[in-house]
């Protein structure tokens, strides 16, 4: 009876174990789910979609050559295990709801996320950029931008140079966005 | 002639006409007569100059031969080798078998994968002209593309990655740059308040 209990209770434990494991690791998942905005591709005048994984990335590097932009590019992506970028434009506002973008910010409150930057704003809309860090070195970016008509989801795993990926605006084809500044308020 | 003649004519049953006759013995001289090919002496091959070619074939056939079967041992010494150096057990981690899983650019395999990317025109807003872009890499990009060892659905693949890739990269580096931007911004606004403040 005893060792019957003593088995059991190895049991319990080692399956708690097991359970808080998967937890753990699920919570150190730098991926963010993002299928949850699939329905909106439908109201969406313009859809970017982008899974990029670790093996396409190694693919890719292989197939870049040594231009100085090129060597740029592939000194940002090496090492990075997957890029997944999901961005919806609309003609209309008021075409994704709050709950939409909850999906995703609800993932990003885990603990494992550090928000580094998050600016809200009810004319321009907002952008929020995460981090997840592994000991010294980043495991994971997200950054989730939206306004009136746009909501972008950009995931980025690995470990990810930000000031490179910054700067590699305005080069290698990759345009200056040109966005527009806003003339500031008058106090 | 007609009446009489004309067995001797059609059968030689009849009574002879001797026109006939006189014709046949004129027309006789042309009748074929069957005799062996004769070659003129200067047209006959020599047998000595067909004997060469022969020779040259043979021996072309056994160099191929010879060359094929060098090539094929030295092939298959180097697929063995190949083969003996891989490890006996292979070690591959969770998130490497992730990865190749994942993959879910496109449904058709036979088709090389392509971004879905919806582009409607927005001449209005300051937004980013995704199929100008793309289109830019098309253009500007391919025939710079150095393509080692790649076979054609490799290629395909690679091109398609690559144009994603800088896609994404393009999204993402926005992005993060209209971040700091308007932090930047913030951070100088509340600079020019704190000083009118002091002021």
């Amino acid at each position: 009876m005893k060792s019957l209990f003593q088995k059991s209770l190895e049991t319990v434990a080692l399956a708690s174990f097991i359970v808080l494991g998967a937890a753990t690791a699920l919570a150190q998942n730098p991926r963010i789910q993002t299928t949850q905005l699939d329905g909106l591709t439908a109201k969406a005048s313009q859809t970017v979609d982008i899974n990029i994984d670790e093996r396409l990335i190694e693919l890719t590097i292989k197939f870049l050559g040594n231009s100085p932009d090129e060597v740029k590019v592939k000194d940002v992506v090496k090492g990075l295990k997957g890029i997944y970028v999901k961005s919806f434009e609309f003609e209309k506002e008021g075409e994704f709801s709050d709950a939409d973008l909850e999906s995703i910010q609800s993932q990003l409150r885990n603990t494992a996320w550090n928000k580094i930057v998050n600016i809200k704003s009810k004319k321009d809309g907002s952008v929020g950029v995460y981090l997840m860090s592994n000991a010294s070195q980043i495991s994971g970016l997200a950054v989730l931008a939206s306004d009136a008509k746009e909501i972008t989801v950009v995931n980025i795993i690995g470990n990810v140079d930000l000031e490179k990926l910054t700067r590699l605006e305005g080069q290698f084809g990759i345009p200056e966005l040109g966005i527009e500044v806003k003339p500031k308020r008058k106090n | 002639m007609m009446n009489n003649n004309d067995d001797y004519l059609w059968d030689k049953t009849g009574e002879p006409d001797p026109e006939i006759q006189e014709l046949e013995q004129v027309l006789g001289t042309l009748r074929y007569q069957p005799r062996s090919l004769e070659i003129p002496e200067g047209i006959a091959p020599s047998q000595k100059r067909a004997l060469l070619p022969r020779f040259l074939a043979i021996a072309a056939t056994m160099a191929v031969m010879l060359l094929g079967a060098g090539l094929w041992l030295s092939l298959h010494r180097r697929q063995g080798n190949e083969v003996s150096k891989v490890p006996n057990k292979a070690t591959t981690s969770g998130a490497e078998k992730a990865a190749v899983v994942v993959p879910d650019i496109g449904s058709d395999d036979s088709a090389p994968v392509s971004p879905r990317i919806e582009v409607a025109a927005k001449p209005n807003r300051h937004r980013i002209n995704h199929a100008a872009v793309s289109h830019e890499f098309a253009n500007n990009r391919r025939p710079r593309v150095k393509t080692p060892d790649f076979d054609a659905s490799e290629r395909n693949e690679a091109m398609a990655a690559k144009e994603q890739l800088m896609l994404a990269l393009r999204v993402a580096s926005s992005k993060l740059s209209l971040a700091q931007r308007k932090a930047q911004e913030i951070n100088s606004e509340n600079q020019i308040h704190n000083q009118h403040k002091i002021g």
